[in-house]
């Protein structure tokens, strides 16, 4: 498989209401093929729903959703290019949760047309999976590697995780990314990856989708974005006159100190820094912090 | 995708099938060896009241087994109409099977010479089992314990009052106007049921299947 003959992902106007009240406003959104995209975004944001929608397993109240050009609402050729693999639950009675590993395996085996059975059961292994042990036995990191073989080895060449590391310590957790690059460098498959673990999963995003309150507040290359924000430490004097006429996104005092995240759409070489400031680049999650913690917002833009 | 559904359903029904199946044959093998007395045979008066039985177990089987495959088989990919088509293949499938044994232990019963406390009218069986099968799909594919045991417990008890009618009706307690009336209500509610199951598994989101 190569990046280019895998399909784009295509949301048009997306729209999502229950009731009077809407979660999603008119996302539009592009997932090229061969990337991997990384969405994050706070409790709520509309995340797991916009994913959904993305693979027609939520009905969408207006707009579209396209796979390669097709529609993918209702449309086994679009769905088959799409795996989303999302936590599963086990507070449910019944069901999937009394399926022991084994059938549910079997299960995505059967629904996923590029299924690998030989790589799943190397997951498997890998992972120390009991096959024999039933969904509603596992801890919370288990059932994530359940999601985790069964978006690998799906195969799919657009693969959707929701949360996929949530629960599993720092060692899976390693261990979950290294198995991600892998696959993308012999597929170059598409991977969008939603999670809260931004730190530790930022290298790994090519590009990265923001998601607030339902909208995307941000969308692109993550190393792009990331160096369009600096945080400038000084004296009180000194960073005001620094971040004058830049887009000051927040202000901290840190003693006798303050620090000011700036947004600078070319790089912090845009700022007059003197001696007296420093300038240090953010990471992507005092990024995501500056852009979505709303209560912290706006405290001292100068 | 259809195809799929149905292999993926009917792995879940045929568990249910072949409990039933296997009862019927050790009853009927009882009644052969041990008589149809049923003081001296216990298992005899599962003849009389095998296929209200298998009924039932029909649709609570069929209504804890169902909730969550339908959500499962579209969180892995499959399209709801495929999903749904193939539940209800399966549910018919099994309503064939069950209505055959249901007729066959009748049958015995009657070949037996026991008073069978089941009325007649095949129709009438019939039509309950569908209805029953009918309210596994919908029962299944809502959400939470109390709204699956409610849809179940009104399947048992319209389920219970079509074997109540139709014993008024043998013994000549209940006009036939008022049966058939009966056997009409019953068809269309299967009818309302299939399309609402249908519509039900349309809109469905399936959370963390």
């Amino acid at each position: 498989m190569n990046g280019k003959q895998h399909p784009e992902l295509r949301a048009e106007g997306l729209r999502l209401r229950y009731g009077k009240n809407e979660v999603l406003h008119g996302i539009d959104l592009t997932l090229r093929p061969g990337c991997i995209y990384g969405l994050v975004g706070r409790n709520g944001a509309g995340k797991t729903t916009l994913l959904s929608c993305l693979t027609g397993q939520l009905a969408v109240s207006e707009g579209a959703v396209t796979c390669g050009g097709q529609p993918v609402w209702e449309n086994p050729a679009a769905l088959a290019n799409l795996c989303f693999s999302r936590e599963i639950g086990t507070t449910l009675g019944g069901g999937p949760n009394n399926m022991k590993v084994r059938d549910y395996l079997e299960a995505a085996a059967l629904f996923l047309p590029h299924w690998d059975k030989e790589y799943a059961a190397r997951l498997v292994a890998r992972f120390g999976l009991d096959e024999r042990k039933k969904i509603c036995k596992l801890s919370k990191g288990m059932l994530s590697m359940v999601t985790i073989v069964i978006a690998l080895a799906s195969r799919a060449p657009i693969t959707i995780l929701d949360e996929p590391v949530a629960g599993l310590d720092v060692v899976a957790r390693e261990d979950f990314y290294k198995l991600l690059l892998e696959d993308y460098a012999e597929t170059g498959r598409t991977f969008v990856i939603s999670t809260h673990i931004i730190e530790e999963a930022a290298s790994v995003f090519e590009e990265v989708i923001l998601l607030d309150e339902g909208r995307i507040l941000e969308m692109g290359e993550t190393d792009e974005l990331v160096g369009q924000f600096a945080a400038v430490t000084g004296a009180e004097e000194a960073v005001d006159a620094v971040c004058a006429g830049h887009r000051v996104l927040t202000c901290e005092r840190l003693g006798r100190q303050k620090q000011c995240v700036v947004r600078l759409p070319g790089g912090p070489g845009a700022l007059r820094a003197g001696g007296e400031v420093d300038v240090e680049p953010l990471t992507l999650q005092k990024v995501f912090v500056t852009l979505c913690g709303h209560e912290e917002k706006g405290g001292g833009a100068a | 995708m259809t195809a799929r559904a149905v292999r993926f359903s009917l792995r879940w029904a045929a568990l249910l099938l072949g409990a039933v199946v296997l009862s019927a044959l050790v009853t009927l093998g009882s009644a052969a060896l041990w008589g149809t007395n049923s003081r001296e045979n216990f298992m005899a008066n599962y003849l009389v009241a095998f296929p209200l039985l298998a009924e039932f177990l029909f649709l609570i089987s069929g209504a804890s087994m169902a909730m969550p495959m339908l959500p499962l088989m579209v969180a892995m990919g499959c399209t709801r109409r495929a999903a749904w088509a193939g539940m209800q293949i399966v549910t018919w499938l099994c309503w064939a099977v069950l209505l055959a044994v249901s007729l066959g232990m009748f049958r015995a019963g009657q070949a037996f010479g026991m008073e069978a406390f089941f009325p007649d009218g095949v129709v009438f069986n019939g039509l309950f089992l569908a209805l029953a099968g009918q309210l596994a799909l919908p029962a299944g594919l809502l959400e939470g314990r109390l709204g699956r045991g409610l849809v179940a417990a009104c399947g048992s008890v319209v389920m219970l009052g079509g074997l109540i009618l139709g014993g008024l009706w043998k013994w000549g307690m209940l006009p036939t106007a008022v049966y058939t009336a009966a056997q009409v209500v019953c068809a269309v509610a299967v009818v309302v049921l299939f399309a609402a199951s249908r519509r039900l598994a349309m809109r469905l989101a399936p959370k963390n299947a």
